[in-house]
């Protein structure tokens, strides 16, 4: 018998087929031509084309971005959800708005902002070239970048969470005794882990994967200041197709990790 | 430990949801601050907690200011209406939870933590379920769960929110009687914020009638039931008929177990009415009539005096009060 509730079956299965279609189209077959083009010329070009310093170096940096920009973000993201969840303030909506801004503005943008605070002719930039301070086509300046473009990912995540939660339990903790610091480590922690985890796996990915800010402020230096997916761009602009594909591999498995992370993530607070 | 309230005020933005409170509580008393929702009530009693500071006015713990104590000096064991359980922790982790979190030096061995766990466990008679997690428990359950959490700090006295406002009608009588046992055996100082008339009045040793933050009576259940001090606190408590007199505008007030029905009236003092309603369900027959000026009102009378008078819906009969004394005027409150 059917569910007078639901839908009649072909319509369930029309609407699967079409959205498994829709995603084979254009999800499956261009990451399957990833890998294909990727090892086209063999495993041992692959392999090379992974092992070049340059791509070690872009790897190395990407890496270093992600370690600097995640956790702050994390710190900042606590702060943040924190402030705007369990305080009144006047100009709560326009800080809201402010942590989104990260979002809403073309990450093109948010490397010039950077330029031109930092750039040989910005704003502090030649101060702090001066004071033996590169940032812009340096590595602070990619960390920066990135800091600023995934900035609102934890933030984000938690606020919404903390707010329907209330601070009902925190406040019970108060009043059996327990400092701000037990109340936040043993209470608000715990129930906001899984979704400080999801923040920090969103982070992450995009902490990698970003290119429009870096590219303004990196300069483009081989094996100074690529990031992995400038590598890339580098690469498929010199026609070093198979290299190009066998990095973004690397990222492409990278990101499937995420994907399985972030699943696991999901059915774990779903219990 | 007693409390003394000093000419506590406190202002949100654009209301005064406190305004000018006096009042003191007795070692080992069971208070009811009962009142309208946006009486106050729960505003004083986070005051009392140290939760909210008041504007101006003094909180006085044995008569010792307490303005500069945190919440977590003040040892109070506040209880939620929503119950405020830690989600992730087992009953036995919530209740050992103020035991944990105390100084090194003042804490307990883990052997005497567990021993306190389980008597309270105990007592609040759920020492079955220590290791459940609290969304596996009934409302009630938890209710008594948060009270043992509350309880273990040893607190100098028990601060409750609507403890039972989330609870169906069943468990919310059972639990009233056991908090009033609970009392009676641990005899700590206790207010509870409520505002269910029958509650009030059947828990509490004293009860604060609020309104619009102001107190408008204290007194015993029975003080406040029989001899209200006001018109506000007799509408408030239980069913109350009005009368306005048609000459001079005066009202008056009866409550509906006060006034009698007759067949045939005697001298003016018979109010003539319809009878629109008739609720049979309960220990009272509710009888509701109206009067030649179209005013509704209500009168409960016993089953037998009901089957006596053989009354039916729609009928024409007279009403008045069993004796001129129950008729209130409201000066005369």
């Amino acid at each position: 018998m059917n569910n007078p509730t639901t839908e009649p079956l072909w319509v369930k299965w029309g609407l699967l087929t079409l959205a498994l279609a829709f995603l084979f189209c254009f999800l499956f077959i261009p990451l399957i031509m990833i890998f294909i083009r990727a090892f086209s010329e063999g495993l041992g070009l692959y392999w090379a084309s992974l092992r070049d310093p340059e791509a070690l170096s872009a790897m190395k940096l990407t890496l270093y971005a992600i370690l600097v920009s995640v956790p702050l973000n994390t710190f900042f993201g606590i702060c943040a959800a924190w402030l705007i969840t369990k305080f009144q303030f006047r100009g709560k909506q326009l800080l809201l708005s402010l942590i989104d801004l990260p979002f809403t503005i073309s990450p093109v943008i948010s490397g010039l902002m950077f330029v031109l605070l930092f750039g040989s002719r910005g704003f502090f930039g030649p101060w702090l070239i001066d004071h033996g301070c590169s940032i812009v086509f340096h590595t602070p300046g990619i960390i920066l970048v990135t800091t600023f473009v995934t900035f609102p990912f934890v933030a984000r995540e938690l606020i919404p969470l903390m707010q329907s939660q209330g601070s009902d339990e925190e406040i019970a903790a108060m009043t059996l005794g327990a400092n701000g610091w037990q109340t936040f480590t043993r209470v608000t922690l715990p129930n906001i882990q899984w979704g400080l985890v999801y923040g920090i796996v969103l982070c992450t990915a995009r902490a990698a994967g970003e290119f429009g800010a870096v590219s303004v402020v990196s300069g483009h230096i081989q094996g100074l200041t690529n990031t992995l997916p400038l590598h890339i761009e580098i690469l498929y602009n010199e026609y070093n197709f198979t290299a190009a594909f066998a990095v973004s591999s690397l990222m492409v498995l990278a990101a499937l990790l995420t994907l399985i992370l972030k699943q696991y993530i999901e059915w774990k607070t779903e219990r | 430990m007693s409390i003394k309230i000093e000419h506590v005020i406190k202002n949100y933005q654009d209301y005064l949801a406190l305004q000018d409170i006096n009042f003191e509580i007795q070692t080992g008393e069971l208070i009811a601050l009962l009142g309208p929702s946006g009486s106050g009530k729960t505003t004083l009693l986070r005051v009392i907690a140290g939760l909210e500071v008041p504007d101006s006015g003094r909180i006085l713990f044995n008569g010792e200011d307490t303005h500069s104590k945190a919440v977590q000096e003040r040892k109070v064991g506040f209880v939620f209406q929503h119950y405020a359980l830690f989600k992730h922790m087992t009953v036995f982790e919530n209740i050992a939870f103020g035991l944990r979190v105390k100084p090194k030096k003042q804490r307990l061995d883990e052997k005497s933590i567990q021993e306190k766990v389980n008597t309270l466990l105990k007592l609040v008679q759920l020492d079955y379920l220590g290791d459940r997690f609290p969304k596996e428990l009934s409302g009630g359950q938890r209710q008594r769960v948060a009270l043992a959490r509350a309880l273990a700090i040893e607190p100098r006295m028990l601060l409750l929110d609507e403890p039972f406002g989330a609870l169906d009608a069943k468990v919310r009588k059972e639990l009233r009687q056991w908090l009033r046992d609970l009392h009676q055996s641990l005899h700590i100082t206790s207010v509870f914020v409520t505002h269910d008339v029958e509650e009030a009045l059947e828990v509490s040793d004293r009860i604060v009638v609020m309104n619009e933050g102001k107190i408008e009576q204290i007194g015993t259940p029975d003080e406040v039931y029989h001899h209200p001090a006001n018109t506000f606190v007799y509408t408030f408590i239980g069913n109350v008929n009005m009368f306005r007199e048609r000459s001079n505008g005066r009202v008056s007030y009866i409550r509906p177990h006060q006034l009698e029905i007759c067949r045939s009236s005697v001298d003016d003092t018979y109010l003539e009415s319809h009878i629109t309603h008739i609720h049979m369900a309960g220990p009272l027959v509710k009888v509701l009539l109206t009067d030649s000026l179209g005013h509704s009102f209500q009168v409960d009378i016993s089953q037998e005096d009901f089957h006596k008078l053989a009354l039916q819906k729609g009928e024409s009969v007279f009403v008045r009060p069993k004796s001129e004394s129950h008729l209130v005027q409201d000066y005369a409150i």
